[in-house]
């Protein structure tokens, strides 16, 4: 799967209309997420699960960070998110399949927030977009 | 069988009240075909599917996307029978069809989103939850006649 030019605009337009927002999108991200699909709870027994802890904040603050640098170093996303891939496969171990989940959530966040700027076209790019930072997040697991 | 507790129903239904079944049946499967392009594979006679303006304005794909979302409003009238409501569909989709159950899936996921964008932040988690509770179980009705 590669991001063609057009989908690399896309999603910049996407974060540069979203970035003010990112880590209250992040946060609503992991909530929808947590709801939707409990068993990826169990990657945060630890967490304060209750609507707006501050946890979940701090957290939906790094994912949605994360995402703002990926999109601002779109042209090499692998080397972008090089030290997050290491934590991924060496410490955290989240199974790969959890990345999509998420990243549907982010969708349904953006979409909720700005219905308007989820035209299809952007949808599919943002789709991308995601499906990449999660398979670079897996990269380096075996 | 699934249960579905008052709030879950409650949140299907008043959400599905508001739901212009045409409409919402055409933007889910044309973003369908165009976010996952290799879904176009069980349209061939749809005609022209060449880009996402020419799938969006497509007529065959708004009326079979309202199809299948009207199928969609026979599941929640039977939300406690939805194996019987779904057999001969999915014993269609399988031998006639020939249709990998994974695109029900993420027909699903696609329904979920369109439902955001058309109710904004009264898509809450918790009605995000229960719908995605909803097109898994449809999807599983759908795939459980497979052979």
């Amino acid at each position: 799967m590669v991001l063609s030019s057009a989908d690399k605009a896309n999603v910049k337009a996407v974060f540069s209309k979203i970035g003010g927002h990112i880590e209250e999108y992040g946060s609503e991200a992991l909530e929808r997420m947590f709801f939707s699909f409990p068993s990826t709870k169990t990657y945060f027994p630890h967490f304060d699960m209750c609507k707006g802890s501050a946890q979940i904040r701090a957290h939906g603050k790094k994912v949605g960070c994360a995402l703002v640098e990926a999109s601002n170093h779109i042209e090499d996303i692998p080397g972008a998110l090089s030290k997050l891939s290491d934590l991924h496969a060496q410490k955290l171990r989240v199974d790969p399949v959890n990345f999509k989940l998420l990243g549907h959530c982010f969708l349904v966040t953006v979409a909720a927030h700005n219905p308007s700027l989820l035209t299809p076209e952007v949808h599919a790019s943002l789709d991308k977009f995601m499906c990449t930072v999660g398979t670079v997040l897996t990269s380096k697991y075996r | 069988m699934v249960h579905w507790t008052a709030e879950e129903k409650q949140l299907i239904t008043s959400v599905w009240g508001k739901v212009d079944v045409a409409d919402c049946g055409g933007e889910a499967l044309a973003r369908l075909l165009i976010v996952y392009p290799w879904t176009q594979r069980f349209f061939d006679t749809f005609g022209n599917l060449s880009s996402p303006t020419a799938i969006v304005g497509n007529p065959k794909v708004r009326a079979h996307g309202q199809k299948v979302l009207t199928s969609f409003g026979e599941a929640i009238k039977n939300l406690d029978n939805l194996k019987a409501t779904y057999s001969k569909l999915s014993e269609l989709h399988c031998e006639k069809l020939h249709v990998d159950p994974e695109n029900f899936r993420i027909l699903g996921d696609i329904l979920v989103i369109v439902l955001a964008t058309h109710f904004g932040k009264d898509f809450t988690p918790a009605c995000q939850a229960t719908w995605q509770k909803l097109v898994g179980v449809v999807a599983h009705a759908l795939a459980r006649n497979y052979h």
